[in-house]
């Protein structure tokens, strides 16, 4: 609303303007890590046991190689020495499954995840911190708007 | 200062000894030997992947059946590996055998065809191991070419800082074309104790 300092008359204006913010645009942080991003902290039982499952693998192929898969004519080829590996193997796989779930941590897997969490908080700051720079420069930008006027 | 290729280039040295036992149907019945081996290994990793390894074994056969002549046998071989992904790899090479009495000297020269797998369990501690290899050429000195040669075997690696000590079984098996209504059979089994020892930074070839 203005007033004349001629006449002691009042008059109103109405105009528009745009108000915007040029900003660049600002960056997403990185999700937090999912399971399958993050290795196991501790020896499940099924771990365990497919190591047993492993060993046993290597004792029950000694034994179908000297048994199976010798010449039947020839005959089984040292025997005694399959059983002797498959008895190391069996045995392995015992202890190993008896070491593994008496010592579950995990702490090359522990210092990984570390690892990898600690790098993507290191990344995340990183945006942060290009975002913040970004809002500070922020620009308001004042500008008539375009097509509207006062009115007649 | 190390480069990265340089790191990767490692020596691995390994002694072996084997309790071998060879059996033999030249036709006309089935002879057996079998005795001790031992020998040594090295393997160069020329990068990540590619690995070349030289083998030599010598070791002496007591005939275990009637009529049988003790022998001695040497063996030197070479192949070169290479990694595909961190549990398989693939192998080829060529060796050479010699099996001596007092009476002839028998020699074998063979081209193998390999592949590996290895299976880390315990952390990585251990390692279950299975291999294979077809052998396409197989010469032997007053013999034809076996219609059918390959070698398998199974075993498990132990890891020991920077060393490691294994133990595998193995069969190679020989089948000879049969000529006048006879068949020539071979096959040897093994079972090896190895210990080896890391000379550099790298992965295991």
């Amino acid at each position: 609303m203005g007033q004349s300092r001629l006449r002691s008359t009042r008059d109103t204006a109405r105009t528009y303007f745009d108000l915007a913010y040029d900003r660049e645009p600002l960056e997403d942080t990185l999700p937090a890590l999912g399971p399958g991003q993050l290795l196991s902290e501790q020896v499940t039982d099924a771990a365990a046991r497919a190591d047993l499952l492993k060993a046993l693998g290597v004792a029950a192929a000694a034994v179908v190689i000297s048994d199976h898969l010798t010449s039947r004519d020839l005959g089984r080829g040292m025997p005694s020495a399959s059983r002797a590996l498959a008895g190391v193997a069996v045995v392995t796989g015992g202890i190993s499954l008896v070491y593994r779930r008496r010592h579950r941590d995990l702490p090359e897997n522990v210092a990984e995840n570390a690892r990898r969490r600690a790098e993507r908080l290191a990344r995340n700051d990183a945006i942060l911190r290009r975002n913040q720079e970004r809002i500070a420069r922020t620009v308001l930008v004042i500008a008539p708007a375009a097509g509207i006027g006062s009115p007649p | 200062m190390t480069t990265p290729a340089a790191a990767q280039r490692r020596i691995e040295a390994a002694a072996f000894v084997a309790a071998i036992e060879l059996r033999v149907d030249p036709g006309s019945g089935v002879e057996r030997f079998s005795g001790p081996m031992i020998g040594g290994e090295a393997t160069l990793q020329v990068s990540g992947r590619w690995a070349l390894a030289v083998r030599v074994g010598d070791g002496s056969l007591t005939a275990r059946t009637p009529g049988g002549l003790n022998r001695d046998v040497g063996e030197l071989s070479a192949e070169g590996r290479v990694r595909a992904g961190t549990e398989l790899s693939f192998s080829a090479g060529a060796s050479r055998r010699v099996y001596s009495t007092e009476l002839a000297r028998q020699r074998w020269n063979t081209l193998q065809l390999g592949v590996e797998g290895r299976l880390p369990f315990l952390g990585g501690a251990m390692q279950a191991v299975a291999r294979g290899a077809l052998l396409p050429v197989v010469a032997v000195n007053g013999l034809d070419h076996p219609k059918t040669a390959y070698t398998i075997g199974t075993g498990i690696e132990y890891q020991l800082g920077q060393g490691a000590i294994g133990i595998v079984y193995s069969l190679e098996r020989y089948n000879f074309p049969a000529k006048a209504m006879t068949q020539r059979l071979e096959q040897v089994s093994a079972l090896t104790v190895r210990g080896a020892l890391r000379l550099g930074r790298g992965r295991t070839p």
